[in-house]
């Protein structure tokens, strides 16, 4: 609000004071659901396409933060920074699909212990290498006061940028021929390859994709976290809550839903009583949902689906 | 010659299935494979298009050994698929179901819609249904459509009247007969209905216990006395 806009502060109350208000509840649902969107938007890849459960999806992310890192303390724009993060990520992705992780399709719990001993390794091999913190990123852009609330427009981009993300994920598959030879393989990789659909191909793609996303996500969500071996962590849980929840018959839709969905609680708790008691209100809503909806939100799209359709 | 396999053997984890088959397709023409439930009519086709290994003999396609090819690599050099149950992928709507189907033969050319469209109309009109949503009939339509839009030289087809009423069994033979006599097609077929083989078949080799112990031709075929027998249950 500009010098000339002001009210003398007797014509303010009332009215006037609800709609900052308004803004700063909203403002911090966006910045939940963008976390929570964010954290899980490279495992939904992995996932919901290759059904692997990607236990290093935390260590990519701070692989992702490593490489915006060291970018940025050597000159290059943080932006640039983020989509180096992502190719580095993907591309690391990709030689580990290649090398070990294409050895345990189709065996689950072999996947599960063989992604659970990459991240060990990756974390340790970080420490090793890099000692226990990296440089700090900076948040960029500043903050936009407005009476007693302050945003932060770093965390405003932020959800801009996650439902950017969300949209051009689903467009890769929904409208381009990866996505289309993705979603074969998905739903019946021997029919796929008995049409000529290369799916070792389309397997590696996708876990360099999801790859290249946790790297992303990870460098987008740096500069408000500090940037050490073990930093996964924080995001691993976050991210399994919302792609468990969020369910596998759509899982981009499932995520969005998800993760919309449990910050609506998480958010006026954590005003109201503290983030603590936020984060317990988002832990028992999740175990709600999954008691009431063991497919996830995505399923109750699907259960209604064919009654359409008919 | 299309296709020609020797002395074939492969089968499951408890034993060989297939114990020596060989067979050729020369030209256009549909060749029957014929036998009762258990024979090993669809581990011949699952080891023709690779989804199963081959443990011994050799497969040609155009003269080409590809017996240790993927899977993929023999839909791309002209082979196309029509799995027994119609292998479907339920989610996805008609149209990108056809889509799927653009590098059988290798991908070279662009999709032809207009043909698969002409044959089964409606596939145009319900191109933004889902899949799983169509008729068993109009699933297996699909299914075939797939399969060919690509431009294969050689279609194998599974047991395509399996779960179809009768009417559309006799609208996919037309369409068979149709597509080797303009398209110059290769067809091996495996089928139990009587009918559709009499109607679209040339010649018919019957599978028993993994072997072929006769071949019918055209006469014997038509005669119906024969290939019931060796199809009675």
């Amino acid at each position: 609000m500009s010098g000339s806009e002001r009210i003398p502060l007797s014509r303010r109350e009332g009215g006037s004071k609800v709609l900052p208000e308004l803004a700063s509840i909203l403002y911090q649902f966006g910045t939940n659901a963008a976390f929570l969107l964010l954290s899980a938007l490279g495992l939904i890849v992995i996932l919901g396409m290759m059904n692997i459960i990607n236990l290093a999806h935390g260590e990519f992310m701070m692989l992702g933060a490593y490489v915006a890192s060291f970018a940025v303390h050597r000159g290059i724009p943080f932006p640039l920074a983020v989509i180096l993060a992502f190719f580095a990520t993907g591309a690391f992705g990709i030689v580990l699909e290649r090398l070990v992780i294409r050895r345990f399709y189709g065996r689950e719990l072999g996947a599960l212990v063989t992604t659970w001993g990459i991240s060990l390794i990756l974390a340790q091999g970080a420490l090793l290498l890099f000692g226990p913190y990296m440089p700090p990123i900076p948040i960029p852009g500043g903050a936009v006061s407005e009476g007693v609330f302050s945003f932060s427009v770093y965390w405003l981009i932020l959800i801009g940028i996650s439902i950017v993300l969300v949209v051009a994920l689903t467009l890769v598959y929904r409208a381009t021929p990866f996505g289309l030879q993705a979603r074969a393989t998905m739903q019946n990789p021997s029919i796929a390859r008995s049409l000529g659909i290369r799916t070792g191909r389309v397997y590696m793609l996708t876990f360099g994709l999801g790859a290249g996303l946790a790297g992303l996500s990870g460098a987008l969500l740096a500069p408000a976290t500090s940037i050490a071996p073990f930093m996964g962590q924080q995001f691993v849980a976050p991210a399994f809550i919302t792609v468990v929840v969020g369910g596998g018959a759509n899982v981009i839709a499932g995520a969005v839903g998800s993760s919309t969905f449990l910050s609506l609680i998480e958010t006026p708790v954590s005003l109201t009583l503290g983030t603590f008691y936020g984060t317990m209100a988002l832990l028992v809503m999740a175990l709600l949902i999954i008691r009431v909806l063991p497919a996830g939100i995505s399923s109750l799209g699907a259960r209604l689906r064919p009654a359409v359709a008919r | 010659m299309i296709l020609e396999v020797n002395d074939l053997r492969s089968g499951y984890a408890t034993g060989d299935v297939l114990q020596g088959i060989s067979l050729t397709l020369e030209g256009p023409g549909v060749i029957g494979v014929v036998g009762r439930n258990g024979v090993g009519k669809t581990t011949l086709m699952r080891t023709i298009i690779g989804l199963l290994p081959a443990r011994q003999g050799t497969i040609r396609l155009r003269g080409e050994d590809v017996t240790r090819f993927s899977t993929e690599d023999r839909a791309r050099s002209g082979v196309g698929y029509v799995p027994q149950g119609r292998g479907m992928f339920p989610n996805m709507t008609v149209l990108d179901n056809l889509r799927t189907g653009r590098f059988v033969g290798g991908g070279r050319h662009a999709p032809q819609f207009d043909l698969v469209y002409g044959y089964f109309p409606f596939l145009h009109q319900r191109a933004k249904q889902l899949a799983g949503t169509l008729s068993g009939g109009q699933q297996e339509m699909l299914a075939i459509a797939r399969a060919l839009i690509g431009g294969p030289d050689l279609l194998l087809l599974d047991e395509p009247s399996d779960g179809v009423q009768p009417s559309i069994v006799d609208e996919i033979g037309d369409f068979l007969t149709d597509l080797v006599r303009t398209r110059g097609m290769a067809v091996l077929i495996v089928e139990q209905n009587v009918d559709l083989v009499r109607r679209v078949v040339d010649c018919a080799h019957v599978l028993e216990k993994g072997r072929i112990v006769a071949t019918l031709g055209g006469e014997e075929i038509r005669d119906g006395e024969l290939l019931a027998e060796h199809l009675a249950i």
